[in-house]
């Protein structure tokens, strides 16, 4: 191998606009053909070859994915389908509502009929028996109140109170206990025995239960309606863990809860009702 | 290799490389090619698009109508919902050897899912109602995890496939199949 | 060399790297949480947000900032003039500067914690979102200024052949500015005005579309600077020439085209399309395997020449007479290995079919560990042991802990990513924090997955080592400062204006393009389709 060896002018490294022109003209033609040869194949051959009898309109029709190209199978059961479970859904007119609700507003309905029981401020006159609103998640109130007016959520004190209540009025108030500064609380967790804590920040693989702050915890992302859990009274939350599991409390769409607490131990039920009841955040 | 002597040797050289590149590419496409249709595989790909905000509303999706439920003509469907986080139902029994249609959609964000053991993935799309055709071989239960990161609770979101012989397959008056997972 | 932009260059390199060093420690972390081994910080929270910092150093942050180092030196150094402007080369480093030091408080503070695919409708705080627009606009100035500096050398010199590391340096620019549209468009016009609450929902097809568009040619940014420096750097290194100029300029211009449109492989699974432009964007995938069979005989012949110079005999003599005691050498040669597995696993993947059986699992994971930490980030060191002391003017004390830094990273790379290929067979999901391992029906993924955590740990050890490495030089004694590339066996006279320039490539690009995502992208403005509520995760306090 040497330097000095003569260069001889090859089709490549050429300095003729010809040889140019072919680069351009070859590299093109080979890629239009090679997309055309796929596109025939992908859109026509394929599909025809997976269902005879297609013509090929259908077949790039089905190919493109275009909506009714395929038969979607008959759904006997869909006629008997049960009732959902709740009837508030999250859509952009819902969180317009909820965005355009006003806690001034609020106000006078939480001083006339909720405070009676939540307290003006949200801090329940009973908690054992009315949750705590101060602080709460504008978007779990609501939901709560419609369901209750709907009859998903059974009570005999809230429907009539609810049923009373516009949905406009239904997010003011909700706006304004959301907006209601809670106690300065952190979760129990020296009160109770270590796995629950586990349970409730890293939740349990084994039994597919996430951890209860993945979706009722500070950087929660979980399901929009889902409540704070942290300061309510302890009672008052394994209640609810038993209503759920024994299915007397429903209104969770798709069983979130229900298939969770289903699987708690009472004992677990009680400690996590311990740990979420919290302590002086200054303890 | 010789030494190089000059240039035009070494494009003959290159050029040699270049059709056992254009070889080596062709038994790609013929491995691809032949994985792909052969195994006749149904990629969710018939665009079903569903409206995600109002899918707890829905009739097809309504919790009774989830799971598995056998029709008249013995098609087998499985209708699942995958949601924060958690799949309804999460114990789905199948008959084996049999073809089961899995349709699946997502009320909130993007999860997915596979049949470990099996070729059963899908990506979950709120707003598409993915179909996933296939024929469960072994009897016996898979693992069916959440393969999407879809927020703090993906790592526990999974559910049971259990593939039940043909001889001890039931399903109850409406049709309908269900299995538990024992706590 | 008269001209230098030595300070620029090491103020891009040694953030880079710092950055790198904090996400190969999340990585170690992260793997020792999967392993059920509960380390400190152990929670979803912690874990997400981990890897949402890894993944988005890892991606966005590092191998960005490295290739603008990277162009940068390579610019002045084959040009032998000046940058453009000196100016807005710092302008551009200052706006990625800024836009990290947006997203990464935003990721650790669990605000953002949505991974760095960031699928919508998850949604985190709106200074996640902006500091990466900040960091790719930043990389904007970068692409500017590596096409006007070729653009005014070719000038000045008419007809020449532009230098095969600055053709390689601008076909990346250009690729560079084609793959940020995608992500770009998602950012400006889908998830930053739902991050700020000025919209309510979410094209979610669209917006994986249009991710997709960005996932698979940003592989080949990270990628195109090690290519650069197969045919440019290594023969020379090896004592050698280049085998041929002209195979390095088609494989840059051939994985500038065939990168781009074959992102929707990552779709496979996806029900928002039908299968037809799936099986298009299969064809092209498999095309992208063409400049890596060139650049694989192009290094090995020009390896053979080096080898034989060397006095190396018979078939495979050559082998043994290469200098393997030399950081560039051995990383190029690792580099190579470790394509191999990674490239066969991406196989797998590309394939319509086969994909069905390890899609989203572990075995994904592994892919493209194998091909961004093994083939890439194992050249980036090389990269940095080699431009280092022209920089700083200081030679190494000793290339011991370099070579034994380099074997560490392929080893440890091997030791990580070969179990996950195993679990990923067997069905482990990626992006998990946890399993139960007390099922019986995955019980045996435990062992598995402590093995590659312990190649995690040897991947943490030579990270740290790299950095020791690069610190002790300071200690070193004077170097040459002046760079050296290596020339061709035939060096170009003249090349086709096609192999000189970008303008057929970047025709050829549009036309790919439309062709690729013309329809798919399109669909989602005539279908009936709903889009999807915003879900946010930065709502706690």
């Amino acid at each position: 191998m040497s330097e000095t060896s003569p260069l001889t002018p090859g089709p490549i490294g050429s300095d003729h606009p010809a040889s140019d022109r072919s680069w351009r003209i070859w590299t093109s033609v080979f890629i239009a053909g090679f997309v055309l040869v796929s596109l025939v194949i992908g859109f026509v051959i394929l599909p025809w070859r997976s269902e005879s009898g297609v013509d090929p309109f259908t077949a790039i029709c089905r190919a493109l994915g275009l909506p009714g190209s395929e038969k979607i199978p008959p759904d006997p059961g869909a006629a008997k389908a049960s009732a959902p479970a709740s009837n508030v859904t999250w859509t952009i007119e819902t969180n317009r509502l909820l965005s355009n609700a006003s806690a001034a507003k609020g106000t006078a309905l939480a001083k006339d009929t909720c405070g009676a029981c939540h307290g003006e401020d949200g801090k329940s006159t009973d908690p054992e028996q009315f949750p705590n609103l101060a602080g709460q998640s504008q978007a779990a109130i609501f939901k709560e109140l419609a369901d209750f007016q709907s009859g998903d959520r059974k009570s005999d004190i809230m429907a009539p109170i609810a049923q009373a209540l516009t949905r406009e009025q239904m997010a003011d108030v909700a706006a304004y206990y959301a907006a209601q500064k809670p106690d300065d609380l952190r979760a129990a967790d020296s009160a109770v025995m270590l796995k629950v804590d586990l349970l409730a920040r890293e939740g349990d693989p084994k039994r597919g239960i996430p951890s209860c702050d993945s979706c009722h915890g500070p950087s929660r992302s979980g399901p929009e309606d889902a409540p704070l859990l942290l300061g309510q009274s302890a009672p008052y939350i394994e209640k609810q863990i038993g209503n759920f599991g024994s299915q007397t409390r429903h209104n969770d769409v798709f069983e979130r809860m229900r298939t969770i607490a289903h699987q708690l131990t009472p004992e677990e039920a009680h400690a996590l009702a311990i740990y979420y009841h919290g302590m002086p955040a200054s303890n | 290799m010789a030494p190089i002597t000059n240039e035009q040797e070494l494009q003959k050289t290159e050029f040699r490389w270049a059709m056992i590149v254009t070889g080596a590419v062709t038994v790609l496409f013929a491995v691809i090619g032949i994985s792909s249709f052969v195994m006749a595989l149904h990629p969710p790909s018939h665009v079903e698009s569903i409206d995600p905000a109002t899918v707890s509303q829905s009739k097809e999706f309504a919790e009774s109508n989830l799971g598995t439920s056998v029709d008249p003509d013995g098609a087998v469907t499985v209708r699942i919902i995958a949601t924060q986080f958690a799949f309804v139902p999460r114990c789905i029994p199948v008959p084996q050897g049999k073809p089961v249609t899995i349709r699946v959609t997502s009320p909130d964000v993007i999860h997915g899912f596979l049949i470990a053991g099996t070729n059963a993935n899908t990506m979950v799309v709120p707003g598409y109602v993915a179909e996933v055709r296939t024929v469960f071989g072994t009897a016996g239960d898979h693992l069916m995890p959440c393969h999407e990161f879809c927020g703090l609770g993906h790592s526990e979101m999974w559910a049971l496939v259990r593939v039940v012989p043909q001889a001890q397959w039931q399903t109850d008056a409406d049709g309908k199949a269900r299995c538990d997972i024992s706590r | 060399m008269t001209y230098r932009a030595d300070r620029l260059i090491l103020a891009h390199f040694g953030v880079a790297f710092a950055a790198f060093a904090l996400a190969i420690l999340l990585g170690a972390w992260q793997m020792t949480v999967r392993s059920g081994l509960e380390p400190a910080f152990t929670s979803p929270e912690a874990y997400f947000a981990s890897v949402t910092a890894h993944g988005t150093i890892m991606g966005y942050v590092m191998p960005t900032l490295f290739i603008m180092g990277f162009g940068y030196f390579v610019s002045v150094t084959t040009l032998d003039r000046p940058l453009p402007s000196l100016r807005l080369a710092w302008a551009g480093f200052w706006l990625v500067i800024v836009g990290v030091a947006m997203a990464l408080p935003a990721v650790f503070s669990g605000k953002a914690t949505v991974l760095y695919t960031f699928y919508p409708p998850l949604t985190g705080s709106v200074f996640y979102y902006l500091g990466l627009v900040l960091v790719v606009v930043g990389s904007w100035f970068w692409v500017g200024l590596m096409i006007w500096a070729m653009a005014g050398w070719k000038k000045d010199n008419p007809g020449k052949p532009v230098p095969l590391a600055m053709y390689g340096n601008v076909a990346n620019a250009f690729l560079w500015l084609w793959t940020t549209v995608g992500v770009a468009v998602e950012l400006l016009f889908q998830v930053i005005p739902a991050s700020l609450g000025w919209t309510q929902t979410i094209d979610i097809g669209l917006a994986r579309t249009l991710f997709a568009w960005t996932l698979h040619p940003i592989v080949y940014f990270w990628l195109l600077p090690a290519y650069i420096v197969f045919y440019t750097i290594a023969p020379r290194a090896a004592g050698g020439r280049l085998y041929s100029d002209m195979m390095g300029r088609l494989s840059f211009l051939l994985l500038v085209l065939y990168s781009l449109p074959v992102g929707m492989h990552h779709l496979f699974m996806d029900p928002e399309h039908g299968t037809g432009f799936k099986f298009l964007q299969m064809m092209l995938t498999v095309l992208v395997t063409v400049p890596t069979l060139l650049t694989i005989f192009t290094i090995g012949a020009s390896m053979e020449i080096a080898g034989r110079l060397r006095g190396g005999k018979g078939l495979f003599g050559w082998i043994g007479a290469l200098p393997w005691d030399r950081p560039m050498v051995l990383a190029t040669c690792l580099s190579f290995v470790l394509l191999g597995f990674g490239g066969f696993g991406g196989i797998i993947n590309m394939s319509y079919g086969m994909n069905a059986m390890i899609h989203n699992t572990s075995w994904v994971t592994a892919h493209f560990h194998l091909i961004y930490g093994g083939t890439v980030v194992i050249m980036y060191f090389a990269i940095a042991y080699e431009f280092w002391p022209k920089l700083v003017g200081r030679e190494p004390l000793s290339l011991k802990p370099i070579r034994l830094q380099l074997w560490m990273w392929a080893i440890g790379m091997v030791v990580t990513t070969f179990p996950w290929h195993i679990l990923g067979l067997e069905g482990q999901p990626r992006r998990v924090a946890t399993f139960d391992y007390t099922n019986p029906m995955i019980a045996h993924w435990q062992n598995w997955t402590i093995v590659s955590m312990i190649g995690g740990y040897i991947l943490l050890t030579s990270g740290l080592l790299f950095v020791w490495n690069l610190l002790t030089l300071y200690r070193g004694a004077e170097a040459d400062r002046q760079m050296h590339y290596a020339v061709a066996v035939y060096p170009p006279h003249r090349v086709p204006s096609a192999l000189n320039g970008f303008d057929l490539c970047n025709g050829l690009v549009l036309f790919l393009m439309l062709m690729a995502y013309g329809y798919p992208v399109a669909q989602f403005f005539f279908i009936k389709d709903y889009p999807a509520l915003v879900h946010r995760v930065d709502l706690g306090n």
